[in-house]
């Protein structure tokens, strides 16, 4: 029961990684980015091929990985930005000049998303991926908790991540202007904040989030061309459910994901178990983060710690 | 000729409306250098809408802005600051979920280096923000938030300064209080302002005046003409006495 | 001259069978646009009720069989009643909770309903065989023709209720009904003032459009004789519909069935490119195919975002907001 916990935190990591940078992007882009799933594929696909290239066995001490996984992570998130940038260039630019609405938006991302995907599909074909084949070996822990080092790695990389997103949201120059955006739009504008340039960070802020958070799941699970649809669901629910633009709200939504995902499945498995049915529960985990949003949107349509005050 | 180009801010016969529908029809008003405008009329009358087609928010369907002498209707809200024009809104007028301080910033966005002493200026006015500096905006009382909105405008010491219906909201003594600093203001900055207002006292304030109703400048005088004038009175202030 | 006969012979099957799928994509057209070119709702799911339809007349239709749930034997017509019904059914409990979410949210709910019952379709073995899909679902009229020649006829059967909806649709729309719903659409602050429960409204025109969905379905599955969850990809079951509805003009039910048809020629068309390519990329053709999708909605919402043909009974506004800056 415990290690279901430390497995729902760590994938309550991934998703808050995933989900501050949708939140984010969401807010100040004023739409639902169905694509963005396709970035987080992006980022572990790119990982994978960089990986390839540097062609290195070195592995860091009881880890599968090594210093080219680093470089790798950094290069991928790099290369994905730069497409993600291409491609607000290229196409939701001209849209939003244009001045469609936020559901028109969202469809089109849909089919940048179906374009992503079937790119992935054609490069590297349908057969799941991993980064390394080597088993990762799980420690004991106290309270007779079981984790790898790799999810170590991820649950710390995440934790710092966080961090230095909160700082930069906080500190920096851009990060305040992000938030002012995120705060009031126009009132932005009239201070004399561009825009434009607060639009180009924001991506590349979420797309270097993105891109890390799939790689991390990457290692900690496996790659599939459709990873990055299936990962839409969860994304989304932990944005709505936090409140769309809400920092906070998206990181304890994500946990919150994670965990259930991980906790209800493995205990109905349990349960299933014990009774003989043979079922395999863990399909459904999209279908926990489903019902989840579901509820709490009866009980509070702004989500859990709704959006802004007046 | 000399006369005319002293005009700090010229909006010429300007028409201006949300899709099809127009709000303005035809308005001009000026302010020159040094002085306090307010602008009055009932709900309705367009009086934001042509506040935000001056700060840019807002495009105009005909007419023409001059600020300086320079056109600025087809400008984007952000030159328009840059060219010392200052909007503060009558609602949303804050970011609530920063700081006071952070608003300072954020309206001193385009300040090179004179941040601190900008604030400075700012809470030598309002030295209630002062205290106040790492709340969040949004949980700010009413009066404080308004003087949060103003401060956040003064930041780049516009020559221009728009404001609407600072007052709104306030309980009477802040009322006057407000009034009081705006009139500081134009004293200390040396900024022009034009107000748009709905309550009497703010006329008291400013040099002139221009009565707007339904889209349309019905009146334009000195205040003290308006104040006398028994038809505006009768019409627009529900026959309330001046003293 | 057998040769060509032959070809010929082959060139007209593949023609039928290609306006039988076209027809079936125009009909889940038609309710697409009924959902969001006249009502607003943004429903990136629909697949969810084409596939339940599909299933529910298989289940009914199908004879008796250890595999997974059947051997009810009942008549096409009441299977494809049935899949109407129960997907108007699960349009209705849905409903409750995913009207109350607008725009993304909404959306995104309706998908998220898509993986779950597309979920329990692939996994529920006992119900629906999994994977491995439910085989000998009866065709109407098969025993009368000819196997090679029943496209024809069953080109006909199509057609009738591809007919019946359009003007079904087309008469809902034009209706007093109608008017009130693409009110709700363009402003439903004022449509509520004027006192209709506009909740109400969309609902009715969810469920409506759901059951038109969940005869497409049935119609699907009586044709080809066999389904399985994997014809029912977010791909070929959701998303090339939208296409559909946008290239082929939001909101204008002539335009949306000949969206249907030319996405469905440029798919079908790509077939033949099939067969000229390398072994090698002919495995990735789908998804070459899914590329080349993707791109002519890029293009189609850069270019004309409101289709070929343009809506006629109300201006769109869903395509541009109206305040500058």
């Amino acid at each position: 029961m415990l290690d279901l916990l430390i497995s729902g935190i760590v994938y309550g990591g991934i998703i808050t990684l995933g989900a501050i940078g949708l939140t984010l992007m969401s807010d100040i882009l004023g739409f639902f980015n169905f694509a963005y799933g396709e970035y987080f594929a992006l980022g572990a696909y790119g990982t994978l091929m960089l990986t390839g290239v540097f062609n290195s066995s070195s592995t860091f001490k009881g880890l599968t990985f090594g210093w080219s996984m680093v470089a790798s992570v950094f290069i991928s998130a790099i290369i994905t930005i730069a497409i993600i940038l291409l491609i607000d260039f290229i196409f939701f630019r001209p849209l939003r000049k244009r001045g469609v609405t936020p559901l028109f938006m969202a469809l089109a991302s849909l089919g940048v998303s179906f374009v992503i995907r079937a790119a992935i599909n054609i490069i590297w074909g349908p057969k799941v991926r991993y980064y390394s084949n080597a088993i990762q070996l799980s420690r004991e822990m106290p309270f007779g908790i079981h984790i790898t080092n790799e999810e170590i790695v991820i649950l710390v990389s995440t934790f710092s991540l966080v961090i230095l997103v909160y700082l930069f949201l906080k500190n920096t120059r851009i990060g305040k202007s992000m938030r002012a955006v995120s705060n009031n739009e126009l009132l932005a504008k009239v201070c004399g904040i561009n825009t434009e340039v607060v639009i180009v960070w924001t991506w590349i802020l979420s797309g270097v989030l993105a891109a890390i958070a799939g790689t991390f799941y990457g290692i900690r699970v496996q790659l599939r061309p459709i990873m990055g649809w299936e990962f839409l669901i969860p994304l989304f629910v932990a944005v709505i459910m936090g409140g769309i633009g809400n920092f906070w709200g998206a990181m304890v939504s994500g946990m919150i994901i994670g965990i259930s995902e991980e906790l209800i499945t493995g205990l109905v498995q349990n349960l299933l178990n014990s009774m003989n049915i043979t079922a395999d529960v863990s399909v459904y985990k999209p279908a926990v983060a489903f019902i989840l949003v579901v509820l709490i949107l009866l009980l509070k349509p702004y989500g859990l710690f709704g959006r802004k005050e007046a | 000729m000399g006369e005319k180009n002293k005009k700090l801010l010229e909006v010429r016969r300007i028409r201006a409306g949300y899709g099809v529908q127009d709000v303005l029809f035809g308005v001009s008003v000026s302010v020159d250098e040094g002085e306090v405008v307010s602008i009055f009329g009932p709900n309705g009358a367009g009086k934001s809408t042509l506040l935000k087609t001056i700060a840019g928010v807002v495009r105009i369907k005909s007419g023409e802005i001059l600020f300086k002498g320079i056109r600025i209707d087809k400008l984007s809200p952000q030159s328009i600051v840059k060219n010392g024009l200052g909007w503060v809104p009558q609602e949303n007028n804050i970011f609530p979920r920063m700081t006071v301080r952070e608003n300072l910033e954020m309206g001193g966005f385009t300040l090179k280096d004179d941040l601190e002493e900008r604030m400075e200026e700012v809470f030598s006015i309002f030295p209630q923000l002062r205290e106040k500096l790492n709340q969040p905006a949004g949980s700010l009382s009413g009066g404080q938030r308004q003087m949060l909105a103003v401060g956040r405008g003064l930041m780049v010491r516009p020559e221009l300064l728009l404001l609407d219906e600072p007052t709104a909201g306030l309980a009477p003594n802040l009322v006057h209080m407000m009034l009081e600093k705006v009139g500081e203001i134009t004293r200390q900055f040396r900024s022009s302002v034009l107000l748009v207002t709905q309550t009497l006292d703010a006329l008291r304030f400013s040099r002139r005046g221009y009565l707007l109703a339904s889209g349309e400048i019905k009146y334009e005088d000195t205040t003290d003409s308006l104040l006398n004038n028994e038809e505006v009175k009768k019409l627009y202030f529900g026959g309330i006495t001046v003293s | 001259m057998d040769f060509l006969a032959e070809r010929k012979r082959s060139m007209i099957n593949y023609l039928s069978s290609y306006l039988v799928m076209a027809s079936i994509y125009a009909i889940m057209a038609l309710a697409l646009n009924m959902q969001w070119g006249f009502t607003g709702l943004m429903n990136f799911g629909i697949g969810a009720f084409y596939m339940v339809g599909a299933y529910t007349s298989a289940i009914l239709t199908v004879g008796p069989t250890e595999e997974h749930l059947g051997g009810f034997g009942l008549p096409i017509l009441i299977g494809i009643l049935c899949a109407a019904l129960m997907a108007g059914l699960i349009a209705y409990l849905i409903s409750f909770p995913a009207l109350k979410l607008r725009g993304g949210p909404f959306a995104i709910a309706l998908l998220a309903i898509q993986e779950t019952i597309f979920l329990v379709v692939k996994n529920e073995s006992w119900l629906t065989n999994g994977v491995w899909g439910i085989r000998g679902i009866p065709r109407p009229f098969f025993n009368l023709v000819d196997p090679t020649n029943y496209s024809f006829i069953f080109l006909l059967v199509v057609a009738v209720c591809l007919i019946g909806v359009y003007f079904g649709v087309e008469t809902a729309v034009r209706s007093p009904w109608g008017r009130v719903l693409r009110g709700i659409r363009e402003d439903e602050i004022l449509t509520e003032m004027s006192g209709k429960d506009c909740t109400k409204y969309r609902r009715q025109s969810f469920v409506f459009s759901s059951m038109i969905m969940g005869i497409a379905g049935a119609l699907y599955v009586h044709y080809t004789g066999f389904v399985s969850p994997q014809v029912f990809s977010p791909l070929m079951s959701t998303f090339i519909i939208w296409l559909m509805v946008m290239v082929g003009g939001t909101g204008n039910n002539r335009g949306v069935i000949l969206g249907a048809f030319l996405i469905w020629a440029i798919w079908v068309g790509s077939d033949f490119i099939t067969d000229m390519v390398p072994a090698s990329i002919a495995t990735r053709i789908g998804f070459i195919r899914m590329l080349f999708v993707g791109l002519i909605l890029g293009v189609t919402v850069l270019l004309r975002p409101q289709g070929i043909m343009r809506e006629r009974l109300f201006s769109l506004k869903i395509f541009a907001e109206e305040e500058i800056s």
